[in-house]
């Protein structure tokens, strides 16, 4: 099975934003996208309000925040006005906020392509100067109380539904192959190396922890294990690029990696019906 | 067979006429001969010296404008067929004896000397009156240009202050001025109007996106200065550009509700809907909302032009032009607000108790013996006495159905004729009395439980209107 996170990994796990702003002096994220005259300045009354849906807007890159949230709020003091906004993410990003791991996602539509990236489509750039789409809601401060306005909002403007449900799925099965403990940790300071696959005086479940993140589908631990573990997989994700060299690092501390159906709650965007 | 409901139709002009009463204004431009070398004067500028030719009703034939630069002069532009001037012409007169020498309010007309004399002395509401008013006017007129009256000029020390609608001109206003105190009311400017062809109401900053990669936009601001002549609109359009493939859909200054109501008349088809008249009366409203007075006008608020200055919108959707039909831009329309204000509003199918007239008996004890000379003593209200004459049933059902807090009041009777009636009520909401005064007529009120049409505004989770204090843990 070829698989094509692993190459990924580590530049997705320390790249800060996907693309790169170009040099767009004039452009202020703190800007709306009107030019407020008049009466729509003064906001009076407090009655300014827009919704806004744009295609690609060159040069701009998507918002990365804290836990990848990919949209931002911005209090305008003079219009007394809350914006929040989105630039140039794929419908999936748009539903999702960025919140929800991709393998956790199900796209139940006709053509997955215009709703996320996938490497095998080339430059993701390119990708998403065609389906990439930028949003902003603007209301006066205080009004909003939750994303779910402006989430109903999107998923009527691209004709989806989305919800959280519980659906069988493939997912990878952390197990292990004898009752030999392996792993068994002899103390110290706990210690992590995801990419080198090292563990030292952690839970066993950390294994999993670059493949639920970035993986195909989700993991799930397994073992049964609650005892710290050591485990040196002597691997590189850099260079590892498929499941089969994966599973044969486990192999020497009687662990494996199973595809299995499991039920798991999972972020559902269905197409409505025309 | 085509059936014509003859009580549904009454009711219809009925009411057409009553709302029309509150705001009834004439389009005079092209009547009035101005003079073309004369200046229009704005708010803030000196009024002229200049003669008056021609006034009637009072001491003197003519006068000189400079006469009137220690009063609050109030200049009310009228005419013989403007019947909202003529209805306010007791109130000028009452205010004019109110504040006596302090003020001069001075009724306008372009219309002749003999025609006006002639009007003045047959009118009821002109002829007790001691106003006297200017006639066969141009320099006035030319000087305070205006397309619709009633309109009313405001000149103090000699200085225009304002230019308002009629609903302006009253005893509070007036001590307004007279003490001093601060104004700034909306100024009825009949020529500006916005040009939605030439320009959005909201205009893009192209450094923040490229015009181009615009895909669709809803927006809404509040009350847009000076596009509002008079009354509830500021206008709307709709724009189709060819060459960007774009639908551009637009009102002004309008009030929520109108703009609600206006594009759900092109969504459903009001003659499927149950209820007990075809245009909307109180009752047929169902406010889910925390204050109701920020979606619709009622005559009992403050000034009008106030009110939808306070509580109008303007509006402006732009989405690919996919070729809609008016329904689709009304849906479209409906959704943009219901997305943009946090509201759901729409016509709803409700089992509810109603009121049901009926005959209690084949005596005909209703009709008229009344041969009326003017229509408004169809009906009358004396204190507690109501007076009907000559008047179908529906007139009693349009009343009771002007009360928000009256279920539906259907007319099941089938009664064809004209009736005669006095009702002894204290209040068109106080049902059991009503039913006691409709007795001598074998007329009955019977409550029934029946599937209706309501009119539901709901604000969702408190609606997106701005609150008094912000609210915490907002994102």
């Amino acid at each position: 099975m070829k698989i094509y996170f692993f190459s990924s990994v580590v530049l997705l796990m320390n790249m800060g934003n996907r693309i790169q702003a170009q040099n767009k002096i004039a452009f202020d994220d703190e800007k709306p996208l009107f030019k407020f005259q008049g009466e729509q300045l003064i906001n009076q009354n407090g009655l300014l309000r827009y919704a806004a849906l744009t295609s690609y807007r060159e040069g701009i890159a998507p918002i990365k925040g804290q836990f990848n949230v990919n949209f931002k709020g911005y209090n305008d003091d003079e219009t007394s006005t809350r914006r929040i906004y989105m630039f140039n993410l794929s419908i999936q990003d748009m539903l999702t906020h960025g919140l929800v791991k991709p393998n956790q996602i199900l796209l139940e539509v006709k053509d997955p392509s215009k709703y996320r990236y996938d490497p095998k489509y080339g430059s993701e750039t390119e990708w998403l100067r065609k389906n990439g789409y930028c949003y902003e809601l603007l209301l006066p401060l205080g009004v909003l109380k939750g994303l779910h306005i402006l989430d109903d909002q999107i998923q009527k403007i691209f004709g989806v539904t989305c919800r959280w449900e519980k659906r069988n799925v493939k997912t990878w099965i952390l197990v292990r192959t004898s009752s030999a403990e392996k792993f068994k940790a002899s103390g110290g300071e706990a210690f992590k190396d995801p990419v080198q696959g090292i563990y030292r005086n952690v839970n066993i479940g950390w294994i999993g922890v670059p493949l639920n993140e970035f993986g195909p589908v989700p993991f799930l631990d397994e073992t049964g294990y609650k005892e710290p573990v050591n485990i040196d997989l002597g691997i590189n994700l850099n260079t590892i690029n498929n499941l089969t060299a994966f599973r044969k690092a486990l192999e020497k501390y009687d662990l494996d990696l199973k595809e299995e159906i499991r039920e798991k709650q999972m972020f559902v965007i269905t197409e409505n019906k025309k | 067979m085509r059936k014509i409901n003859i009580p549904v139709l009454i009711i219809f002009f009925l009411t057409g006429h009553l709302y029309a009463q509150q705001n009834q204004s004439l389009n005079v431009s092209g009547k009035v001969r101005l003079i073309p070398e004369l200046p229009n004067l704005n708010v803030g500028d000196q009024l002229p010296d200049f003669k008056i030719p021609i006034i009637i009703q009072g001491t003197k034939r003519s006068a000189r404008s400079s006469e009137f630069k220690n009063q609050l002069l109030i200049i009310d532009f009228w005419s013989i067929y403007c019947s909202g001037c003529i209805a306010a012409m007791p109130k000028m007169d009452l205010l004019q004896k109110h504040f006596g020498d302090k003020i001069k309010i001075l009724p306008v007309t372009y219309e002749s000397e003999a025609l006006v004399t002639n009007f003045w002395k047959k009118n009821r509401n002109t002829k007790d009156l001691n106003l006297s008013s200017v006639v066969e006017d141009k320099i006035l007129s030319s000087y305070f240009r205006h397309q619709t009256i009633p309109h009313e000029v405001w000149v103090y020390k000699g200085k225009v202050i304002a230019i308002t609608t009629e609903q302006y001109v009253d005893q509070a206003n007036i001590e307004k001025v007279l003490n001093g105190e601060p104004i700034k009311w909306p100024e009825k400017n009949d020529f500006y109007s916005f040009n939605g062809s030439k320009e959005p109401l909201f205009k893009l900053n192209k450094d923040q996106a490229n015009p181009s990669s615009i895909i669709q936009y809803a927006a809404a601001s509040g009350y847009k200065e000076h596009v509002n002549a008079e009354g509830l609109s500021g206008g709307s359009g709709t724009i189709r550009d060819k060459k960007e493939k774009t639908i551009r859909i637009f009102f002004l200054n309008q009030s929520i509700f109108t703009s609600y109501e206006m594009n759900w008349r092109n969504l459903i088809n009001p003659a499927i809907l149950v209820r007990p008249s075809v245009s909307i009366t109180p009752n047929q409203i169902s406010w889910e909302v925390a204050d109701k007075s920020k979606y619709k006008y009622e005559s009992k608020m403050n000034y009008q032009a106030e009110w939808i200055r306070k509580n109008g919108i303007c509006f402006e959707s732009l989405n690919p032009d996919t070729g809609q039909t008016v329904f689709d831009i009304s849906k479209s329309i409906i959704e943009d607000l219901n997305y943009l204000l946090g509201l759901n509003v729409r016509w709803e199918k409700r089992k509810e108790k109603v009121l049901v007239l009926v005959r209690t008996s084949n005596n005909d004890k209703l009709k008229s013996k009344t041969t009326l000379i003017d229509f408004k003593d169809q009906f009358t209200a004396e204190s507690s006495i109501k007076r009907f004459r000559s008047t179908p049933l529906s007139t009693l059902i349009y009343q009771l159905n002007q009360q928000e807090q009256n279920p539906y009041v259907f007319d099941d009777t089938t009664y064809p004729d004209e009736v005669d009636m006095d009702l002894n009520i204290d209040s068109w909401t106080n049902i059991t009395s009503i039913r006691k005064a409709l007795q001598p007529y074998d007329l009955d009120l019977k409550e029934e439980e029946r599937h209706i049409d309501k009119f539901v505004f709901t604000e969702i989770d408190g609606g997106l209107l701005k609150k008094k204090e912000s609210t915490k843990n907002n994102l």
